[in-house]
């Protein structure tokens, strides 16, 4: 090697990461090279103080708690489960009774929702109606209600026949509330 | 859970890199399977690279913090579709990189020492006194200094062969691209770094 030894080989050398007949080519140019010896030099002394850095070797506590919310908030945004707020709920009831209990406060908030208000116009209860209907529709947005989003297609039998017969019964109470107010 | 507890890839033997592949596998398969402790053990092996690696690059500890919550909430999307294709430790350190290249376009890394604040102990020579503790705190603040002003993807190159220690190859993996361009990244890096050594004592 006759000419200067190029400055990715010069580097590699510090790293081992040459081919040995690299290696061999690039020791015996050095030997007689005092430029690129003094350039390998300069190299190793960089290569050197980046090693010598302090190194942090565990991340600041911080960071876990911090995460903990985010992936609870990354949770809910991505229409997950979310532990936050359905968390009083699970620990409200034996884990036998949160489905009973979660149906039993679906089907309530169906009819608290629905029922016509007095002093408000069939138009606007019809509209409530509606707005809840669109909602139920949605099985997603009713069995979230257990902390768990359930593809309608995951959904139990007994569970979407209960919730179909919850909301046939809604209707009914929704029909007999179209007749004139007194 | 020691199994999967390893050195650097190049330096790990095939039985090795084999127990790793299976550990990896196993705690890629429970965190699919809902095993909260799968990202715990995860975490508590990676938390303290992607800091430090996302402090190196960014130059802030915000901005290393912000980066790093990203970097795990994104594992935690994506872990259950991980297949293997690299080992784990290369899959994160590529998300980190990309994490770190996007909040870059965000804000401009700033210089800073990882002494300033509370990040916990670093190792300091015992049997060094005070004055040549200050020397060497100054030091060590140029060339941290020193490094964030280098291009972004000479940094990135420095950061993973010197400070992470990754082989080349690994490095080539981590950044996407070929072994050449490693090669010739750390080669300009370096001597960018020293010129900038020289020229501020």
């Amino acid at each position: 090697m006759n000419r200067h030894v190029p400055l990715a080989l010069l580097s590699g050398e510090l790293d081992g990461e040459l081919t040995p007949t690299e290696a061999r080519s690039v020791a015996e140019h050095l030997e007689g090279c005092p430029g690129c010896r003094a350039r390998r030099t300069g190299l190793a002394e960089a290569r050197r103080a980046l090693r010598e850095l302090p190194r942090q070797d565990s991340a600041p506590i911080g960071l876990q708690s911090r995460l903990r919310v985010a992936k609870a908030a990354d949770r809910v945004a991505q229409g997950g489960r979310a532990v936050g707020w359905t968390g009083w709920w699970r620990r409200l009831f034996p884990p036998a009774l949160a489905g009973a209990g979660t149906w039993g406060m679906a089907a309530l908030l169906l009819v608290l929702h629905s029922v016509p208000v007095r002093g408000f116009d069939d138009g606007a209860a019809a509209r409530r109606r509606s707005e809840t209907w669109q909602r139920l529709e949605s099985y997603e947005a009713l069995l979230s209600l257990d902390g768990q989003v359930i593809p309608a297609s995951h959904a139990s039998p007994v569970a979407t026949a209960r919730l179909e017969r919850a909301v046939r019964g809604h209707q009914a109470l929704s029909g007999s509330a179209r007749s004139p107010r007194p | 859970m020691d199994a999967w507890v390893v050195g650097n890839g190049a330096a790990a033997g095939t039985a090795d890199a084999a127990r790793v592949a299976d550990a990896e596998r196993d705690l890629v398969a429970r965190h699919a399977a809902g095993d909260g402790s799968a990202f715990d053990e995860l975490y508590a092996r990676f938390s303290g690279m992607v800091y430090q690696l996302a402090l190196r690059m960014s130059g802030g500890r915000e901005e290393a913090l912000d980066v790093a919550q990203e970097v795990f909430l994104r594992i935690h999307r994506h872990l259950a579709g991980f297949r293997g294709g690299s080992t784990l430790k290369t899959w994160i350190y590529r998300i980190t990189v990309n994490q770190c290249r996007s909040a870059g376009s965000r804000h401009r890394p700033a210089a800073v020492s990882i002494d300033d604040d509370d990040q916990g102990p670093t190792v300091v020579d015992p049997s060094a006194g005070p004055e040549d503790l200050a020397s060497r705190a100054e030091f060590f603040g140029r060339v941290e200094r020193a490094l964030t002003t280098l291009a972004p993807e000479y940094r990135e190159a420095l950061v993973l062969r010197d400070i992470e220690e990754l082989s080349y190859e690994e490095i080539s993996a981590v950044m996407g691209v070929p072994l050449g361009t490693v090669r010739s990244r750390i080669a300009r890096g370096r001597e960018r770094l020293r010129i900038q050594l020289e020229a501020r004592p």
